[in-house]
């Protein structure tokens, strides 16, 4: 960061937000009027031109200030609109405004979820932001009660609608922004006819509930798009995984991180663009030798090689690659001329997962690896991230510091580590139970993700304990993001039989390149985290170099 | 390597312009110039000198691309690189922006933190070419 810092930064970036919200909702409205004072039917001609163009930057402006469902919406908006003014086709005036109507909702409703790291200070509302809405189509009364209840402890607010038609008319089938729609199965063709879902990939998760899952009912659901089955009575943990999963899978699958390896340059560059237009991050290797240090450095979801390259041959490097048993997981897909089958399959079964022909169309290489990648993901998620919080598993954490180091020592960068534990905690478990206990651990996970920036690893280390990576993050910055976590958590009220009780947390931070390894600069957190708790806890202690022995000056003789 | 220092960015809308300007001079540290129009852009790019012109491609009256041609007509101006951003492209659209002359295709929305490191990243494969 050169000017300014990053608190800085963050302050005129909220203030550039609310301007932005105000003027968008100020657009809205004359748009609105403008189309309602034109007593149209039907949407086209100028208004429709107009409409476009405001949609396009709306979209395009949007997702910069955090308002990722309103960009989308607006996205698909003006595709519509698009294809109108181009003469396909006219959109029916109340289906307009009832879409606009949507917009001016999630603008609202998006309001407090931010791209940008929000790091105010603002104690009391901090569960508020981190809570998130779940629709609820249930005829059953009790069973409806009980996830509410159930689900409210996970940080989701359910609202009930006795059937489709009742979601649909409240308006609530527009919403983008929901964590997961929530339908009984009896309603499973009526859920369907009402809303229908046009895309493989829904953006809303959708999970049904069913009292038999004979593979008949799995079936439809599964054919319906759902991305999940859930049978009563409700295990309302496994319940909130699924929700907090399918939430991960829908904002991964925006992604994907590529490695392509091809000695031929133009091509390789020419596959890069693709992809990137997809949304997707690339990384071109031409010069075989370094796909090993790069794909250390960039940890691509998937790599896309070449199987003939010079003297190199595609098969041989990927059985070099598997050699490091940390990419044995990694899909590996030759992209080749190579047309016979024989030879295909040959090259496949020595340690790749797939093979592309060349010619390939753009639009189809971009749909195949977006398809891998998120596959790719989906596998990597379970495999590293802790069941209870969804947050890196220790062996995970652990690589990643040695990652950071490796690349700070690289840089010259700063960055610092923080482990955190929480206070008292075994008594909050005997007091008040491991259900609620780990209702205590799931909200500091919370809190973490959605105070910390992007770029932040964190891990869950132990029972109660936690590591953070704040990565480009000197010392004292350091001390100021974790105390706000610190504050912040010590705000959020818990309760257990209408009892409540409060949780706080101790933290020790060092940072990494005044050590010689990651374990060492790990160590040093830990030591000053239990300093903090020997110091009264509830607060961030900083690493202090132990004085050296005061050297004698020797006297010349 | 030249160093990258001066962007010039060319956008009509004013949060916009103001987001960037936080992100590239703030963040990044780079010596920015917003104009407002393609026009704009045209009259103080003597005299600013850019590295890099960022321009976006749906504007009223010159958009990005004719803003380009216009660019490219100036001996004085046409060897500045140009990318250009825009909301999310097709493969097929991003080539015909690169057959315009522009080195990159930014996509929006830009995350206001990463833009930076995009066109740091953009500007060192131009320069490594």
């Amino acid at each position: 960061m050169a000017k300014g810092g990053y608190q800085d930064v963050v302050q005129k970036l909220e203030v550039l937000k609310s301007k932005f919200v105000t003027r968008v909702t100020l657009e809205l409205e004359q748009f609105t009027g403008q189309f309602r004072s034109s007593a149209e039917r039907t949407v086209r001609g100028e208004l429709a031109q107009e409409g476009y163009e405001w949609l396009h930057r709306l979209a395009g402006s949007a997702g910069t200030f955090g308002f990722q469902a309103l960009g989308r919406q607006a996205r698909e908006l003006e595709l519509k609109l698009k294809s109108v003014s181009e003469g396909g086709g006219a959109l029916p005036a109340d289906e307009f405004l009832r879409q606009l109507e949507g917009l001016k909702e999630l603008l609202s409703a998006d309001a407090g979820s931010s791209a940008i790291p929000v790091l105010d200070n603002q104690v009391a509302d901090a569960l508020e932001m981190t809570r998130q809405g779940v629709d609820l189509i249930e005829p059953d009364d009790s069973i409806a009660r009980e996830l509410v209840s159930g689900l409210s402890r996970y940080g989701y607010d359910v609202t009930i609608y006795p059937s489709p038609d009742a979601h649909q008319s409240a308006g609530a089938s527009n919403r983008l922004d929901t964590a997961a729609v929530i339908v009984n199965a009896c309603f499973l063709d009526r859920f369907a006819a009402v809303e229908p879902e046009d895309e493989p990939n829904p953006v809303r998760p959708l999970i049904y509930l069913s009292r038999k899952a004979s593979f008949e009912t799995r079936y439809r659901i599964a054919e319906a798009g759902a991305g999940g089955l859930c049978t009563v009575p409700v295990d309302v943990p496994a319940l909130a995984d699924r929700i907090e999963q399918l939430n991960q899978e829908r904002d991964d699958s925006a992604g994907g991180r590529v490695v392509i390896v091809d000695d031929d340059e133009q091509l390789a560059e020419h596959y890069r663009l693709v992809l990137s237009a997809a949304g997707m991050e690339v990384v071109v290797v031409t010069q075989p030798a370094e796909v090993v240090s790069q794909l250390a450095e960039f940890r691509p979801d998937l790599l896309l090689m070449d199987i003939h390259m010079g003297r190199y041959s595609g098969v041989s490097l990927a059985r070099l690659i598997r050699f490091q048993p940390e990419w044995l997981g990694l899909p590996i897909v030759y992209l080749s001329s190579e047309q016979d089958r024989d030879e295909q399959i040959a090259a496949l079964a020595q340690g790749a997962d797939d093979f592309i022909e060349k010619p390939i169309s753009d639009q189809r290489l971009a749909n195949v690896v977006r398809a891998r990648c998120n596959r790719a993901r989906q596998l990597a998620r379970l495999a590293t991230r802790d069941g209870l919080t969804g947050l890196l598993k220790h062996p995970t954490i652990k690589q990643e510091l040695q990652k950071e180091f490796a690349r700070c020592l690289r840089h010259g960068t700063d960055a610092s580590v923080a482990m955190l534990d929480l206070d008292h905690f075994k008594s909050v478990n005997d007091t008040f139970g491991h259900a609620t206990g780990d209702t205590v651990i799931r909200a500091l996970a919370n809190l973490l993700r959605h105070r910390l920036r992007k770029t932040d690893a964190i891990g869950r280390y132990g029972g109660e304990e936690f590591v953070v990576i704040l990565p480009d993050c000197p010392l004292n910055k350091a001390q100021t993001i974790m105390q706000d976590v610190c504050d912040q958590f010590a705000g959020l009220m818990f309760s257990h039989q209408a009892v409540d009780f409060r949780v706080t947390l101790s933290v020790g931070v060092s940072l990494l390149q005044d050590f010689n390894s990651a374990e060492a600069a790990l160590d040093a957190a830990d030591q000053a985290l239990y300093q903090r708790k020997a110091q009264g806890r509830n607060g961030v202690t900083l690493y202090q170099k132990p004085h050296p022995e005061p050297r004698r000056e020797t006297a010349p003789s | 390597m030249t160093e990258l220092k001066r962007i010039m960015y060319v956008e009509d809308e004013p949060d916009i312009r103001a987001v960037a300007e936080l992100a590239l001079s703030a963040v990044g540290g780079f010596e920015v110039q917003l104009c407002e129009s393609g026009e704009q852009a045209l009259d103080s790019a003597e005299a600013f000198q850019p590295d890099l012109i960022l321009l976006d491609v749906m504007m009223p009256r010159l958009d990005g691309p004719e803003t380009l041609q216009a660019l490219r007509q100036n001996p004085l101006l046409a060897g500045i690189p140009v990318a250009f951003m825009t909301a999310k492209v097709q493969p097929s659209e991003v080539e015909a922006y690169k057959a315009l002359g522009a080195i990159d295709v930014i996509a929006k929305p830009f995350d206001p933190m990463t833009l930076s490191d995009t066109v740091r990243a953009i500007w060192q494969r131009h320069r490594g070419e």
